[in-house]
């Protein structure tokens, strides 16, 4: 009989675990014995997307122009990281007509409601991922830490460093990348924080965070109804912050892992002093 | 002052902060980040200089044909 750990959680493959999580938020923790967490972060990401979906009426792929739109032009949109209901939506709803319709009344809560999903749903990925790798139950506290600390970065830029003790990192990537962000939004005039007139440069800018999601709730409706002189170089800076945010998201992973798996990393070994003598 | 340094200066900050990043994820420690930062900013600037050559090169050699 096995001992009552093995039985509770069965370890599976991690790339298969994050790859059925993918495909179908929850899966890869399904997969992986963790029943009530999995439907539990299932109820919330297909929750998030339905609402959201409901909202904007499927719409969200008719911000893309014509001439943009074909089979893949939609895989560069946060949504991809909900697989499964990316693929329903591209199915059921696609481009719709080929004629211009008025969006619904709450077509960017919608929006802003599907592309969470997919994010989260990509946070749900590299949890499964990390807890097919836990060799045991007592590991489930520290398991937290990575996925954890990835989300709370995505959130707000430099808030993972500091969970994670790294405050003074966390301070640097905050002021370096939501001051570009901030800097770019100042330069375009606002104009950068639409997704309906920049469809990709969104996408990008999306990886911010909290700081993109609050200053288009705040600015998004902005009229353009002049020549804006930076509008480029503020669209470019905005979507620049949001796909650095990816290296630090990598970065406080990185180092999540390593403390929670005991594996080497620069920062958790400290350097050997130079030794000026051989032990005997 | 005029477009181009505006445009230079932008090009300035967004690069200062790529490479901050570079070197947050290519150097654990904060300290070692910080001292190479410099360094790092030159070889950016410097290897962006030379593929600025390149194009204007190439645009000045092709574009006429």
């Amino acid at each position: 009989m096995p001992p009552a750990r093995e039985r509770r959680h069965r370890k599976g493959d991690p790339n298969l675990a994050a790859l059925l999580g993918w495909i179908l938020p929850g899966a890869g923790h399904i997969y992986l014995g963790r029943v009530g967490f999995g439907l539990l972060g299932f109820l919330i990401v297909e929750g998030a997307f339905y609402l959201g979906l409901h909202l904007n009426g499927g719409m969200t792929f008719e911000y893309l122009d014509h001439e943009l739109r074909s089979a893949f032009a939609t895989a560069l949109s946060p949504e991809a990281g909900n697989l499964g209901a990316f693929v329903y939506q591209m199915k059921t709803y696609g481009f719709g007509p080929d004629f211009r319709r008025p969006w619904p009344e709450y077509m960017e809560l919608g929006v802003l409601l599907t592309s969470l999903s997919g994010v989260a749903n990509m946070l749900l990925a590299v949890h499964a991922h990390l807890a097919a790798r836990s060799q045991d139950e007592d590991f489930a506290p520290a398991l937290r830490r990575p996925a954890l600390a990835v989300a709370f970065t995505w959130l707000v830029p430099g808030l993972g460093h500091v969970y994670q003790g790294r405050r003074l990192r966390g301070a640097s990537v905050f002021v370096a990348l939501v001051g570009l962000f901030v800097l770019g939004t100042w330069l375009a005039e606002a104009s950068n924080l639409s997704r309906e007139r920049h469809f990709y440069y969104w996408a990008g800018q999306y990886l911010l965070g909290a700081p993109a999601i609050a200053a288009e709730l705040l600015f998004g409706d902005t009229p353009v109804d002049h020549a804006i002189p930076f509008a480029e170089p503020g669209l470019v800076f905005g979507c620049i912050a949001g796909l650095l945010n990816v290296l630090a998201m990598i970065d406080v992973f990185a180092f999540g892992e390593a403390e929670s798996f005991g594996l080497p990393h620069k920062t958790l070994c400290p350097e050997p002093e130079p030794q000026a003598e051989t032990a005997t | 002052m005029n477009d181009l340094g505006v445009h230079l200066l932008l090009f300035l900050v967004a690069s200062a902060v790529i490479v901050l990043m570079g070197a947050f994820y290519s150097e654990a420690a904060d300290g070692k980040a910080f001292r190479a930062f410099p360094r790092r900013l030159l070889v950016f600037l410097a290897g962006c200089a030379v593929l600025v050559a390149v194009v204007l090169v190439c645009e000045h050699t092709f574009a006429a044909l």
